[in-house]
């Protein structure tokens, strides 16, 4: 079944990159939706059903910590998994993040990272992809 | 020399080596650019150079500053966005640069100060002024050489 996705970063190239990265591991891509920041984020939200979110944090507008508050507090969306993939350094804020029920991956990420824990997170088996 | 503005018991010759650390395995993960030894890397002394630079504020602030060369650049951006047959744009190739610069600094900070502190880091810019900074870490690409640079500005008031 393929994938809908929501990528949210206020970098172009790092939307780019988490694309090329999730259809180089394998995983069937079907929308591949894009935001700049949390707001932007949240309308597509309200627009399409999507299987899994990429969030960053350090983001203008509205960050991706308001971003998942929202996302958790909308009883339609509050169970949509959610990565974060951020720079995020701070063990306080990345267990804040981990207590919203958001998984975290640190940049830089390597390919199979981002593949292993999506795979992990929507419960994709090992060998479905190949 | 101590670093002055930190009260930190590494010098500044300890955060230059951390900052080219982090700076390494950020070129090595995600532009798959891999270090070679000085004298392998080409010399290009009137090449057209980027540069960006990325604030931070927390527990200390400063800005930290990365510089490339163009062809430099030009791989960062094609291995980033997965370019094999078209060359970058230079809107393409800033935004790389500026990216390179978020997570070098996004990394440096909790090298340097542990994994509590919590730091804001500002909106990577273009800069015209190159990299420069008491800690530096100049590395050599086998497309040329990558100089980043951090300056501590002022240290937050003890809480």
């Amino acid at each position: 079944m393929a994938l809908n996705i929501l990528i949210v970063d206020d970098s172009a190239v790092i939307r780019m990159m988490i694309l090329k990265t999730l259809k180089c591991a394998g995983l069937d891509i079907g929308e591949a939706h894009q935001a700049a920041d949390g707001q932007q984020g949240l309308a597509v939200l309200d627009e399409h059903w999507v299987d899994i979110a990429f969030i960053d944090i350090n983001m203008p507008v509205m960050n991706g910590e308001e971003m998942i508050d929202r996302i958790r507090a909308n009883s339609a969306l509050a169970d949509l998994p959610i990565l974060v993939i951020s720079t995020e350094g701070s063990e306080t804020r990345i267990q804040n993040l981990l207590k919203k029920g958001a998984r975290f991956v640190h940049k830089p990420f390597t390919p199979e990272k981002i593949r292993d824990v999506v795979n992990e997170m929507l419960g994709i088996g090992a060998n479905d992809g190949q | 020399m101590k670093c002055l503005e930190l009260e930190l018991t590494m010098d500044n010759k300890q955060l230059s080596e951390i900052l080219f650390h982090v700076s390494a395995q950020t070129l090595e993960l995600f532009t798959m650019l891999f270090l070679v030894p000085e004298d392998e890397a080409p010399v290009c002394g009137a090449c057209s150079m980027k540069s960006a630079s990325v604030d931070f504020t927390g527990d200390f602030s400063g800005t930290l500053f990365i510089s490339v060369e163009d062809a430099v650049l030009t791989e960062i951006a094609s291995n980033m966005l997965g370019l094999p047959d078209e060359p970058p744009t230079a809107v393409q190739k800033s935004d790389s640069l500026k990216e390179i610069a978020n997570v070098i600094c996004g990394n440096f900070l909790p090298a340097v100060a542990g994994s509590l502190p919590v730091f804001h880091i500002g909106a990577p810019a273009i800069t015209q002024e190159p990299a420069s900074g008491v800690l530096s870490a100049r590395l050599f690409t086998d497309k040329g050489t990558v100089t980043v640079s951090a300056a501590i500005h002022a240290q937050a008031a003890a809480r």
